[in-house]
């Protein structure tokens, strides 16, 4: 029997930190955007990774994994992040991110990177994947859970509301939409944008099962994340600050686009308590582009 | 060809139980055999397309062989991006089933005159576009492209030619069903048949016409379809689509890269068509019928 709960034992709360520090590190070094994306959604992806996704670095394409999907693609470095702190691959290829030649792109790829599903990037199509993920589980009568990740600004997409009629027509009871609320989008406040509220409703209404909770709390998101109660999927709406965890990150338009500059990087390092082991990232690039030619010689043969 | 489709299908979902059929809430009657033998296998995702595709997408990867239904551009254009994210992108083995090719709804207007989705669909490199022309292509190739395993797009068309069983169908080439050496007549889809008539007309007068039916319009052999178009002095392709992309820019390339002298002539649509009428009458409008097409030869013989 697959042992498919090896993160089980993970500190997700040291998790979270890892991850954010992963991410700053990694939009410093490649030039990359929406750091402030990744470190809102950090919580709700160390404790996905953490403690409630059934899955195993050594298989991943194991098939009664659960299935995880970023449909807020941008937010690809948290992703790269989580899958290399839980051992999917060489933490050192994430200083290759954005580089030339690397296998991780800004918006996240499945392409020759263990552990991910489905590239997305163009918003509003992950929770359709999602849909027919569990659909697919339901007609293999597998007892996986599949999980998607969604921003608030996608859930504009008209896709996200044929997918959510979708999922409660079908009772996709084993599927969970988790939005990280945080609030922000591209241009300006959601509210100022297009508002979503009454959000919760809305899911209802739709015939969804809807937790809201506070998405920087891991209790609370562990239990929001309990499977469905009923027959219905399940939506949470977790509460979250953008660029959680480095304070001149926090609540800003700014840095879903800006790169931590030098100065910078170091003021986001020491909020985030980064150690020397942490900072060893920095100077990794060389031995990430080694670790993904181990890759390919491997996947090669 | 919409049934022979539906038919074909059955039969291959009785011994594949890979077989999915997902309908964007169209096919009134003609899914129900489907629906009522394999119900655990088809699925009405409603008025969705951008779902109906993506949801295809996830089956596939799971090891399903999902066919999304639909009509006109919902299935292709509608959804242009969701396809080339999570179909084309991934290659996985979903078939989008367009019916009602060119002016086949043509009454209806514009938003159903199917036009210009081979060049959108022949863009994304890993779809095999197929747009058969008899009820012979359409058996076969649904068949082929279910023992292939990349992505690929079935244009259904209301016409239809005349089966030529005395010559076969490649996966992935064309086939020559007349010789001759003073013209080449290329088609898909069913305004073949106007092809064949204008072939007709044009040997009464001592023409020597060859006629190539052109179901794979990408991720075809170059070799066999340059084979097919070679040696000839006049290529005319006819096709109910736009003349940007679709089977007469395929045959330009063809020329471009083999570095011939070949004169074509592409025939097909110039302009939107905001005409009303069947697709008789909307192709005499846009002159794609069988004396439009002898004329262009006439004039194309004379210019060379």
């Amino acid at each position: 029997v697959v042992n498919l709960s090896p993160s089980v034992g993970f500190d997700t709360r040291e998790l979270a930190r890892r991850i954010r520090v992963d991410t700053v590190i990694m939009t410093s070094l490649g030039g990359g955007s929406h750091v402030g994306s990744c470190l809102s959604v950090a919580d709700i992806m160390a404790v996905l990774y953490g403690s409630t996704l059934q899955v195993d670095p050594s298989q991943p394409k194991h098939p009664e994994r659960d299935r995880f999907i970023l449909s807020k693609g941008h937010a690809g470095g948290i992703v790269y992040a989580s899958l290399a702190e839980v051992g999917f691959f060489d933490r050192a290829v994430l200083a290759t991110h954005y580089g030339d030649g690397s296998i991780l792109s800004g918006h996240v790829s499945h392409w020759e990177v263990p552990g991910v599903e489905w590239s997305t990037g163009s918003l509003g199509q992950g929770l359709s994947l999602g849909c027919g993920t569990a659909l697919a589980s339901r007609m293999r009568k597998r007892n996986n859970r599949t999980v998607v990740v969604m921003s608030d600004g996608e859930c504009d997409e008209g896709q996200v509301w044929e997918a959510a009629l979708f999922a409660s027509h079908h009772k996709l009871d084993k599927l969970l939409a988790v939005v990280d609320y945080n609030h922000i989008q591209s241009l300006a406040s959601t509210e100022e944008t297009l508002n979503l509220e009454p959000f919760a409703e809305k899911w209802r209404a739709f015939g969804w099962e809807v937790r809201q909770v506070d998405g920087h709390d891991h209790d609370a998101l562990r239990a929001a994340f309990e499977p469905s109660r009923g027959s219905q999927p399940v939506c949470v709406l977790a509460d979250t600050i953008k660029g959680k965890g480095v304070p001149m990150m926090e609540r800003s338009v700014l840095w879903h686009y800006r790169s931590p500059q030098l100065e910078e990087l170091e003021t986001a390092l020491s909020a985030l308590f980064a150690t020397a082991e942490d900072r060893a990232l920095l100077v990794q690039k060389d031995a990430g582009y080694e670790a993904i030619s181990i890759m390919r010689a491997k996947q090669n043969a | 060809m919409r049934d022979t489709f539906l038919k074909t299908l059955c039969d291959l979902a009785e011994t594949d139980d890979r077989v999915v059929l997902l309908t964007g809430d169209l096919g009134f009657k003609v899914l129900d055999d489907f629906a009522r033998r394999f119900p655990d296998r088809y699925f009405n995702v409603g008025v969705a397309e951008a779902n109906l595709v993506t949801i295809s997408a996830a089956l596939a990867a799971d090891g399903y062989r999902p066919f999304a239904y639909s009509i006109g551009n919902f299935p292709t254009l509608r959804c242009l991006e969701q396809i080339r994210m999570n179909i084309a992108y991934t290659e996985l083995p979903v078939t989008i089933v367009s019916v009602g090719a060119g002016f086949a709804y043509g009454s209806l207007g514009i938003s159903h005159h199917a036009t210009d989705d081979i060049a959108s669909m022949r863009a994304l490199h890993t779809v095999r576009v197929v747009s058969p022309s008899d009820l012979q292509e359409v058996a076969e190739y649904t068949e082929m492209l279910l023992t292939e395993t990349q992505p690929a797009y079935l244009r259904l068309d209301k016409d239809v030619a005349p089966d030529r069983k005395d010559v076969a169908c490649a996966p992935d080439g064309w086939r020559v069903l007349d010789v001759g050496s003073d013209v080449a007549l290329l088609a898909h889809g069913g305004i073949r048949r106007e092809a064949e008539a204008a072939a007709l007309l044009l040997r009464n007068e001592g023409v020597s016409v060859a006629v190539v039916s052109a179901p794979v319009l990408s991720l075809f052999d170059q070799k066999q379809v340059e084979s097919c178009i070679s040696n000839q002095r006049l290529l005319v392709s006819v096709e109910e689509h736009s003349v940007n992309g679709g089977l007469g820019s395929i045959l330009a390339e063809a020329i471009a890269d083999s570095g011939s002298c070949q004169k074509l002539v592409r025939m097909g649509l110039r302009r939107f068509s905001h005409e009303v009428g069947s697709q008789e009458y909307l192709r005499r409008v846009h002159r794609l019928s069988a004396t439009h097409i002898a004329n262009e030869v006439r004039q194309g013989l004379d210019s060379l």
